[in-house]
């Protein structure tokens, strides 16, 4: 009797969750052009903002940048990709960084400098407000 | 409660300081982090935790967090915490990342055991000052570290499900404030000194039992419903042989603990309940524990938040009688003594209800009430002993110092992180 209703709700959660976080959105993901994915589901891309995956399938190590908390991007991005407000995002690093697990990715203050962080560090992804001009960078699809 | 009125001022001036952002070097090379906290706590007779009678206002505490990357695979970060009297190191260890699901630890690592244990002291991480005492504090339940190896590592998801893991091998110390010892030990006294049964040199009376060959595991799942997750934690190992010092359980005997962690976390709620158990043998019979708590707390408009929590403890001790040999008179002459330990050193129960404000995520000023039954936790600051006695007499060779089994608690407190 008790095992229904708990289903139901975690179908329903699953269900009603954003269907993926694509363009319109109000961000857009970029990679490194040397990065051979060219696209990656919601979760995966969650997963690698979290740094609970660290290389790509061909190896390569992961380098995150991202815009700094209160940003247009950033207010998006959050809710789309990880499904959690910013307070839960923060008590999440938090709880990385004072178990000493991990500490947050980088982040730059504009979308200029995370292209060009992008740009120039091989393995690199981060994400910039959607109108951002990404010459340099390829835009890895969301789906 | 004149205390309070001389003590909001501080927390009001902290909080105008503002929240700081960590300081890294190196896009994350090397990283520091911190977090702090202030309280004053005042209670109606018996001491617990930050609260004494009359009011204490000088608890405070300050951690740095450093973290480094000195390769992509390898991680190395240590914690530093001051807490008034002394700099302690609360972990220090590396890590190695084989892959994302297999990372080899070791050193003095954060034990990865119930749902807070690994950011202990982190109060912007928690709705009460205080985490609950019946698993937390001195409660002989669990260590902030480990000494060993570990792995940890996070299981790729499947149909929203995830799973992180972490094991590990290794020494702990548990910490408690042990009601359970004979009389003469529990007062630190000797033959040449037993004329006081109070011990007023002492502070908190805390026992440290060693642990070696420690096996813990936790596992934490995280479910499709954004915010609710589950702990299963767990660890087993053998009490070490000290000697002549005292602790919590006999030397050799094994000890088990185990329990379940269930958090709902979102924007505006956050609903908690822990419960555990632990066996361990002490003096020919099993000693069992079982603690547990429940919380819950809702942000409110313009910053506030409102949370309430009930917890308790309770130990079975089976065999609940102590022998010993107690010194009385002038001069003092020896009597061999057997008595019940009283149950309320066996039990605590608490309720508590909170109200805080978030002038930032990272800083916070929180307010509670606590009303306390029982002295497992809960008794008088210069009477650390054992006779309470709850409607047990002590022996007639003893002053009588009968604890009130009721404590009621306010504390007022600013807690804050970078």
């Amino acid at each position: 009797m008790i095992r229904k209703p708990l289903l139901a709700l975690l179908a329903a959660a699953a269900l009603a969750a954003p269907a993926a976080a694509l363009a319109g959105d109000g961000f857009k993901v970029i990679v490194h052009p040397d990065v051979r994915s060219q696209r990656a589901s919601r979760d995966e891309v969650s997963r690698i903002f979290l740094k609970k995956t660290t290389r790509w399938a061909d190896g390569v190590e992961i380098r995150v940048v991202q815009p700094r908390v209160g940003t247009a991007a950033r207010r998006a991005f959050d809710p789309a990709i990880h499904r959690l407000q910013p307070t839960a995002i923060r008590a999440y690093w938090s709880q990385m960084v004072f178990s000493g697990r991990d500490v947050p990715p980088v982040e730059r203050a504009t979308d200029e400098q995370i292209v060009e962080f992008v740009k120039l560090t091989p393995g690199a992804v981060g994400f910039v407000s959607e109108g951002a001009a990404v010459a340099g960078v390829r835009v890895l699809e969301v789906q | 409660m004149s205390m309070i009125r001389r003590a909001l001022p501080v927390a009001l001036a902290l909080a105008a300081a503002g929240p700081a952002a960590a300081f890294d070097v190196g896009d994350g090379l090397l990283s520091v982090s911190g977090f702090g906290r202030w309280g004053y706590g005042e209670t109606d007779g018996n001491a617990y935790l930050l609260g004494r009678d009359g009011g204490k206002g000088d608890n405070i505490g300050m951690a740095l967090n450093v973290f480094a990357r000195p390769m992509d695979r390898l991680a190395v970060s240590t914690q530093f915490f001051y807490d008034a009297s002394r700099v302690n190191i609360d972990w220090a260890f590396a890590e190695y990342r084989v892959e994302d699901w297999l990372r080899f630890r070791a050193g003095q690592v954060k034990m990865p055991f119930t749902a807070y244990m690994e950011t202990k002291d982190v109060g912007t991480l928690r709705p009460f000052y205080n985490l609950p005492a019946s698993v937390y504090s001195f409660s002989d339940l669990s260590a902030e570290s480990y000494f060993g190896v570990g792995l940890t590592g996070f299981v790729p998801p499947m149909a929203g499900w995830e799973l992180s893991y972490d094991v590990f091998f290794g020494q702990i110390w548990l910490e408690s404030s042990d009601r359970f010892r004979p009389a003469p030990a529990a007062l630190n006294l000797t033959a040449a000194s037993q004329a006081p049964y109070a011990n007023p040199a002492a502070g908190r009376q805390t026992l440290f039992t060693r642990v070696d060959d420690t096996i813990g595991a936790r596992l934490t799942i995280g479910t499709p419903v954004p915010g609710l997750k589950a702990y299963l934690s767990g660890y087993s190992g053998t009490v070490a042989d000290l000697g002549s010092q005292l602790q919590g359980a006999d030397p050799g005997s094994n000890l088990h603990a185990a329990g379940l962690s269930l958090e709902y976390v979102t924007e505006r709620y956050e609903l908690r309940a822990e419960g555990f158990n632990k066996r361990a043998k002490r003096g020919g019979s099993q000693q069992l524990m079982t603690a547990g708590y429940v919380e819950a707390a809702v942000r409110l408009p313009f910053g506030f938040q409102l949370a309430g929590r009930a917890e308790s403890a309770t130990y079975d001790l089976h065999d609940d009688t102590v022998a010993t040999t107690v010194y009385a008179g002038t001069p003092p002459a020896p009597t061999y003594v057997t008595y019940t330990i009283p149950n309320s050193l066996r039990r605590h129960l608490e309720y508590a209800v909170g109200l805080n404000y978030w002038f930032d995520p990272n800083f916070v000023v929180k307010c509670s009430y606590h009303w306390i039954d029982g002295n497992r936790f809960a008794v008088p600051e210069q009477a650390w002993n054992n006779y309470t006695t709850d409607g047990n007499a002590p022996p007639a060779s003893l002053p009588d110092v009968t604890y009130d089994a009721k404590t009621q608690m306010l504390v007022v407190g600013a807690q804050f992180a970078f």
